[in-house]
């Protein structure tokens, strides 16, 4: 009898200790994963800004008001002029965001493609994943114009900033979470002063 | 005999397991601190290029020029100026403190420092006025930053 207690009670204690370290296991291995793609939505992030950085401190450059195409200029998308390549042609540069139903085969709901366009070549993706990306624009006071206000020549010409925010999110849930970063920006570009 | 090395594999395994947590919480750790350095760039940024849409000096507001670099604010009188608008030119500034949340990370605080830049050697400040001034921000997060972050960009009249 005791000899079949023994070995009941070591199977217990083998099956706790594998259940545990299968946990633990299990535990690290997602923590781990989430931590990688934390750290890859912030490299993407850092190469979006870049790309950003490029385009939005030209804004302006080369061209005469209005410096935005009207009607293109909203929360969500935003088309504007420069002589981007120093051509002395200038050029349309427009950034928007794609529809969800474009990235259906991912879990996350809500993450699009941002795209960039310039003049009349296939849009490009900046980066997929983007769960949020909303424009204002800012008037020489530091004030937000509407959006509204933005509809017309003279509207886009009150323009001396656009502020950027943005938030990428991973495609896959992670520990009942998306992987996600997010950033804010302002530019005001010497060609709108 | 039994019991003493379940004793063991229970330490044993706790002790694997305290360190692993350890491990998991270290990254997570940097993985926040790494966020909140990049947000802390973007507003240090977003707080230099809304300042650079304001006018070189409270004498250089509404169009008005100077003539000679004696004429703009005084050094002990940088800072807010009290007139209205109250920020209209890059000094009003000075000495101002913004508390900001960014993202997910909360508690970020941004201090601005404004001086006049020694035209001849721009890393050091003036003591009297000059046509350049230096922007200084600090921004700080005592819960997800280990140290300060400093950005600074100078501005000139011309």
């Amino acid at each position: 009898m005791q000899f079949l207690i023994d070995h009941v009670s070591s199977l217990l204690y083998f099956a706790f200790f594998l259940m545990a370290t299968i946990a633990l296991q299990h535990g690290m291995t997602a923590s781990l994963n989430k931590c990688r793609m934390e750290i890859d939505e912030q490299l993407d992030m850092v190469q979006t800004v870049k790309i950003l950085d490029q385009d939005f401190h030209k804004l302006g450059y080369g061209t005469s008001a209005p410096n935005f195409m009207v009607g293109n200029v909203d929360s969500m998308e935003v088309k504007f002029f420069s002589d981007i390549d120093n051509n002395g042609i200038v050029d349309s540069i427009h950034y928007y965001l794609g529809d969800v139903t474009e990235l259906s085969s991912t879990d996350n709901p809500n993450d699009r493609i941002l795209y960039r366009k310039l003049n009349s070549d296939a849009a490009t993706q900046v980066i997929p994943g983007v769960t949020d990306f909303q424009l204002s624009y800012v008037d020489t006071s530091g004030s937000v114009i509407p959006y509204a206000n933005l509809t017309t020549v003279t509207g886009v010409n009150n323009v001396r900033a656009v502020r950027v925010r943005i938030k990428l999110e991973s495609a896959f849930m992670m520990e009942d979470s998306y992987a996600g970063t997010s950033w804010q920006g302002s530019y005001a570009p010497v060609n709108l002063r | 005999m039994e019991r003493i090395l379940f004793i063991l594999a229970i330490l044993t395994f706790s002790m694997i397991s305290l360190s692993t947590n350890n491990d998991i919480l270290d990254r997570q750790v940097l993985v926040f601190q790494s966020e909140a350095i990049i947000n802390a760039v973007g507003v240090a940024e977003q707080i230099l290029e809304e300042i650079s849409l304001e006018s070189f000096d409270e004498e250089t507001t509404n169009s008005q020029r100077v003539s000679s670099a004696g004429d703009l604010t005084s050094v002990l009188s940088l800072g807010s100026d009290g007139l209205e608008p109250s920020d209209d030119d890059i000094d009003d500034y000075d000495g101002r403190v913004i508390s900001f949340d960014a993202g997910r990370i909360p508690g970020f605080q941004a201090i601005i420092d404004v001086a006049y830049a020694d035209t001849s050697n721009p890393s050091l400040d003036a003591i009297s006025p000059t046509y350049a001034k230096r922007v200084r921000i600090s921004i700080t997060n005592p819960d997800f930053m280990t140290d300060s972050l400093r950005i600074e960009r100078l501005f000139t009249y011309y």
